[in-house]
């Protein structure tokens, strides 16, 4: 198991690599600079425009500005924000609580809840209860969040007056009352991305059961007298749950990127707008650093989802 | 429409012996008149007496895009530069009508008339308030006006304001309370540094922020000012904490104990968090379809006014005169290629009378809600303004007339309706940035022109992609027949019409498409026209040769201006008042003067 995690670290340097090299190429060809915002002004002369593209480095060719820019993340640097002037770690911390605040709790809410639903989904095949259950999984993920994201905001802010148009990130959580102002400025997005999440992860839990249930494991345990409760959480369920458990593992990383449309319609200031915003004003560094930390997680959860499937699953083994 | 908005960040004025008359606008407003405003050259006429310092709570700002950096030389857009006036300013402000205003740093506005611009115009003294001070308690003094120069012209700074100080000798302090701006020679635009820029650093702060150290400097996220509001927190792309700053020049001042800057999201819902719930007291740049936008401004129950002002900021048609075709290679859109068609007049003149820009100015804007059509380039200041190309037969919308001009020369329809000349046929790609009022515009503007004999394909990019020297779909490169955006103006016109249509400006391979002259336009007669212009310095017959560049690009088809659309387009709190944007500065340059 030692050799099989050390093999797969060796496996991901030279992964790693070529994404750094293919999301920097694509950031640094890719049009739009940072003076985009001030493209169509007239009265900003070419020689400024030059001179300031220049401080930026963008005169130099895309691959020499990669291997720059690889081997200082190499020693953690990521560099400084084109936009702000500041470092990029220091932009990327400002704004991933707030996107663990609301993705993270949405992705919670998603499990917490699509386990019990795909439990009764399953135990009580083609009732109202599973007719109901995959009704919602369907509404779930063929809705897009820009969909209900914007019918929430619509009418639970601009026509119930109920809930905040905006996330306001300095709101710190000290006592009942902000706790339920965190509650209220959060509930809008955390249920439209949990909504998402709850969806997909009800259809694979109703689905590992289906397949446990016929089992003669099952059955043993049935005759063996066990109370239909203990049969299905302590038997079925303790199986079903490994492919999922991988699942989850490998949709932590999507936790940490951030949502970008959610994310925009609510105003939450998280790594998905960081993104998006980053993209738009031609702001390489933190566009970069946020995708390569993004594909570091990846490539690091893909191994955490073997490994976890070796450990719940003692048939498994790595060698 | 939401093509970056940019804000006239660099101007340059032709003097304050002008008589300017008002030029803005408002719109369902609940300001006073510009001429009601703090806009007298002492700057005492102040409504002080409407409230003492702190009276109010909190104030709610709302811009759609979040700021990222405070300070404005070396801000990269309206999000930061507005933001950042709030504590950063310069030593006068520019006016709703284009002129300058004493309501920052200098005491009174200096001109000829005062002794404070030498009669040469290269000189211009400004005297400061006696007592001002920074927000720290530090005294202000004329060597952080002295750094400040230095800062900016110094090119290792890289700041984004360096054509502030172009042509600019010294900035130097006379005394303690004086400073002497400088410039190379006679400068009919003597405001250059000084109004509405060079905004000013506190030395003791920026002090090893200058040259290659600017950019990496902390102080940048949170500068000391001089301005009515310090910052409290900053999170960039996200948030501003402001607190009224005690050591303001104006004891009464300001009204707000703090505000609360929040940046991010998209337009119409920040029109709806301003005039549906009231949740925002100032929403920044409301530009959302014009039937949106007037039934949330007009609902009975609205929260907010919508305020508008005219400056120059118009939508216009670019007419390529060099050849786009790719079959050219390297060549293509070179500038000693000639466009197939559009270098014949004729063409261009049927064009310009196939335009039907009423139908867009009032299906799209809303008829003065977001702009309204105008067939000059040069819209305002007002005394500037053109009143010639109305009656240009290339301002009316004839379908008939366009039809008979292309038929005098030549171009005969085929069978498919489009019409050639020899193996000339008019085909032409109109491109622009994805915004759903420029895709509308798109959609008439292909309709009347094919209804001449024209084949119009559409394209439409990302803005990011379109305002971008690099990409091949871009305004720069322009490999299409004709383009559409908007570029906004200064309060002197010459900064619009030598850049833009001069062929010094043009843009083309060599160097790197960094010119302005995208339309590779070149004519001596214009570039004559140009030269003169800039060595006028009598006011009333440089007011003169504006409008004879004007007309001469309209008449000649230089250029198909559309809609004049307003520079300022915000969701204000109908209880809050003092609010009075100005087309020629940013839309905080009062803010002091705020109060509910």
């Amino acid at each position: 198991m030692g050799r099989y995690i050390l093999r797969r670290l060796l496996i991901a340097v030279p992964t790693l690599t070529v994404i750094a090299l293919v999301i920097y190429v694509m950031l640094a060809t890719a049009p739009g600079n940072p003076l985009g915002a001030l493209a169509n002004d007239d009265r900003i002369s070419a020689e400024t425009r030059i001179r300031i593209l220049q401080t930026y480095g963008l005169d130099k060719p895309p691959i020499e500005r990669f291997f720059a820019w690889f081997t200082a993340i190499l020693r953690l640097d990521f560099g400084d924000s084109f936009m702000s002037h500041s470092p990029v770690m220091g932009l990327i911390l400002l704004a991933l609580p707030n996107t663990l605040a609301v993705v993270g709790v949405a992705y919670i809410v998603g499990i917490v809840l699509a386990i019990p639903i795909g439990i009764i989904s399953a135990t009580k095949r083609y009732t109202a209860w599973d007719m109901g259950a995959t009704g919602f999984a369907y509404v779930g993920f063929t809705l897009p969040t820009f969909l209900t994201g914007t019918l929430f905001l619509m009418i639970f802010t601009f026509w119930m007056h109920w809930l905040p148009y905006a996330y306001d990130s300095n709101l710190q959580v000290r006592d009942l009352a902000s706790f339920g102002q965190q509650v209220k400025q959060s509930i809008m997005p955390i249920m439209v991305l949990g909504l998402f999440d709850t969806a997909i992860l009800t259809r694979y839990v109703r689905a590992e059961m289906l397949e446990h249930l016929p089992l003669d494991y099952v059955r043993t345990a049935r005759s063996k007298g066990l109370r239909e409760q203990g049969v299905i959480l302590g038997h079925v369920l303790r199986n079903s749950l490994i492919p999922v458990v991988t699942l989850v593992a490998l949709g932590i990383p999507g936790v940490f990127g951030g949502a970008i449309i959610t994310e925009t319609i609510f105003r939450v200031p998280g790594i998905g707008q960081l993104l998006i915003n980053s993209i738009s004003t031609g702001d390489i560094p933190v566009a970069a650093a946020v995708l390569f930390m993004f594909s570091v997680l990846v490539v690091a959860f893909n191994l955490v989802a073997d490994v976890l499937y070796a450990v719940l699953d003692p048939r498994i083994k790595y060698a | 429409m939401n093509g970056p908005s940019v804000s006239p960040r660099k101007l340059l004025a032709i003097g304050a012996m002008l008589a300017l008359t008002v030029s803005a606008c408002a719109q369902t407003t609940v300001t006073p008149s510009p001429s009601a405003a703090p806009a007298s050259p002492t700057g005492t006429a102040k409504p002080s007496a409407l409230f003492t310092r702190g009276q109010g709570g909190e104030l709610k700002v709302l811009y759609w895009q979040a700021p990222t950096i405070l300070n404005p030389h070396q801000a990269t857009g309206t999000k930061d530069g507005d933001p950042s006036r709030l504590v950063l300013e310069p030593l006068a402000s520019y006016g709703p009508d284009g002129k300058p205003i004493a309501n920052t740093l200098a005491a009174s506005i200096p001109t000829v008339e005062n002794g404070g611009v030498s009669k040469d115009l290269t000189t211009v003294t400004y005297t400061l308030k006696p007592g001002l001070k920074w927000s720290d308690g530090s005294p202000f003094s004329v060597d952080d006006v002295v750094f400040t120069f230095k800062y900016q012209s110094d090119p290792k700074s890289a700041v984004t304001t360096s054509d502030d100080v172009d042509g600019v000798k010294s900035v130097e302090a006379v005394g303690t309370d004086k400073i002497k701006v400088t410039y190379e020679k006679p400068n009919a635009n003597y405001y250059q540094w000084g109004v509405y820029s060079g905004f000013v650093l506190q030395k003791a702060q920026f002090g090893s922020c200058i040259g290659e150290a600017a950019a990496k400097c902390p102080a940048n996220l949170k500068p000391i000012g001089t301005g009515p509001y310090k910052i409290v927190d900053f999170k960039p792309n996200d948030n501003i904490s402001f607190a009224l700053n005690e050591n303001f020049r104006d004891a009464n001042k300001p009204f707000f104990k703090t505000i609360s800057w929040k940046g991010g999201g998209e337009a119409p819902t920040a029109a709806r968090a301003a005039f549906q719930t009231g949740e925002v007291d100032y929403a920044w740049n409301l530009q959302v379809d014009a039937p949106l936008l007037r039934s949330l401004s007009t609902a009975s129950d609205a929260k907010a006014n919508l305020v508008t002002v005219y400056g120059n900021s118009v939508e216009r048609i670019l007419i390529n005169f060099s050849n786009p075709d790719p079959a050219l290679g390297d060549k293509r859109a070179e500038p000693d290629t000639k466009h197939p068609y559009l270098t014949d007049i004729a063409v261009r003149r049927a064009l310009a009378m196939a335009t039907d820009r009423a139908t867009v100015g009032k299906e799209l804007y809303g008829d003065g809600l977001a702009g309204k059509a105008t067939c000059n380039i040069i819209n305002g200041p007002e005394q500037y303004n053109s009143t010639a190309t109305a009656s240009l037969d290339v301002c009316k919308f004839d379908l008939a007339a366009a039809n008979a001009e292309l038929d005098k020369a030549g171009y005969v329809k085929g069978a498919d309706g489009v019409r050639a000349k020899g193996s000339v046929r008019l085909e032409m790609t109109y491109q622009t940035t994805n915004s759903s009022v420029r895709q509308s515009t798109q959609t008439i503007l292909k309709k009347n022109w094919e209804a001449i004999g024209f084949k119009v394909t559409l394209k439409a990019f990302p803005s990011s992609t379109f305002f971008t020297n690099t990409s091949p779909d871009g305004a720069n490169h322009f490999w299409a027949d004709v383009e559409m955006y908007t570029s906004s103006g200064a309060p002197d016109p010459i900064l619009s019409l030598r850049p833009t249509w001069t062929t010094k400006n043009i843009a083309s391979k060599a160097n790197n498409w960094q010119g302005n002259n995208y339309a590779r336009y070149s004519d001596p007669t214009y570039d004559k026209l140009i030269d003169d212009l800039s060595a006028i310095t009598d006011p009333i017959k440089y007011v003169d040769a504006v409008k004879a560049a004007n007309d001469y690009l309209v008449k000649n088809v230089i250029i198909i201006p559309l809609v004049n659309r307003t520079f300022a387009t915000s969701g204000v709190s109908k209880t809050l008042k003092g609010v009075n944007p100005s087309p020629w500065d940013q839309e905080t340059y009062n803010i002091q003067d705020w109060y509910k």
